[in-house]
């Protein structure tokens, strides 16, 4: 990444905590809190950047043509089916998974199974019990069941409006 | 350890930490969000016709991002207020779906017009769960 890019990434974040001052004097009370939050969710993020890492690494290891070749050998629907599946048992803030996804998007994942890896994430397996608790369990099915199934409908979309508009990654 | 297999350890860790200022930047964004726009104000938006409820669900529930059990919260808290099932199903739904908010990070790993298109369709496949949910709920009840 180039030195402007990460200038302009610093610039974003300068600029928010500017908000946060300014904010903090018109009220203290709630922007102290509203930093609370955003410190309680790093430090959730924390273990899952190590996990993630940890991923990254071991793609590493795996020689460049072969993971390539593994990747293109499952296309499609059974791609969309092994990244849906991944999306739901997944933990975690969607954007923390961004940085091993480009990765594998560079070695020939499909956008589409981007799409469909990030709206499955929508789906929590460990959370049904309280999702149950909140809505009741036929609910809770349904809704886990149709998040499922659109998720093959989102890779699909992506992968069709996206064709044949490469696109720097 | 050969210079190889120090670029295999290291090259994760410069991509994790390229990405942390604009990570940093989005989860304070989520904290002024929690803190300073009110779900009461966002609530007058809800008028009681399905399909401008299930609009206006996927709305504030592409805005409102964080932890899902607070999106199970704040739906309860929507039903007994008496908001139709089509706006909290299509609240649940782009909560964990659509990230307005992320887009900036998203669009750096993944490039603008993927990211665009995918939080656009996840806006629209929240509301089409909604009513798919919705409808399937009314005919198994």
């Amino acid at each position: 990444m180039n030195r402007a890019i990460l200038r302009k990434r610093l610039m974003m974040l300068t600029s928010v905590l500017l908000v946060y001052g300014a904010l903090y004097l018109v009220d203290s009370t709630k922007t102290a809190g509203a930093l609370g939050y955003a410190l309680g969710i790093m430090w959730d993020i924390l273990p899952i950047l190590g996990i993630i890492y940890v991923f990254m690494v071991a793609f590493n290891f795996i020689p460049e043509k072969r993971l390539k070749a593994s990747i293109q050998k499952t296309q499609g629907l059974t791609q969309y089916l092994i990244l849906s599946l991944l999306g739901m048992i997944s933990h975690g803030p969607i954007y923390a998974w961004y940085p091993l996804l480009s990765d594998l998007r560079k070695r020939g994942l499909t956008q589409g199974s981007v799409a469909t890896y990030l709206f499955s994430k929508g789906i929590k397996l460990t959370m049904i019990p309280i999702t149950a608790y909140y809505f009741g369990l036929p609910f809770t099915l349904v809704f886990s069941l149709t998040l499922f199934i659109l998720s093959f409908v989102q890779g699909i979309l992506v992968d069709l409006l996206m064709r044949d508009k490469t696109e720097r990654i | 350890m050969t210079p190889a297999t120090r670029k295999k350890f290291k090259g994760p860790v410069f991509n994790i930490l390229s990405t942390l200022p604009i990570m940093l930047t989005v989860i304070l964004i989520l904290g002024l969000v929690k803190y300073f726009i009110s779900f009461e104000a966002l609530s007058t938006l809800f008028t009681g016709q399905p399909g401008l409820d299930t609009f206006f669900g996927s709305i504030v529930g592409s805005v409102m991002a964080g932890n899902s059990i607070n999106s199970y919260i704040i739906g309860t808290e929507m039903l007994s207020g008496g908001l139709t099932a089509y706006a909290v199903t299509a609240f649940l739904a782009s909560w964990v779906t659509v990230g307005f908010i992320q887009m900036p990070v998203e669009s750096s790993h993944f490039g603008i017009r993927f990211t665009l298109l995918r939080n656009v369709l996840s806006f629209g496949l929240s509301m089409v769960t909604a009513v798919v949910v919705v409808m399937v709920m009314g005919v198994i009840s």
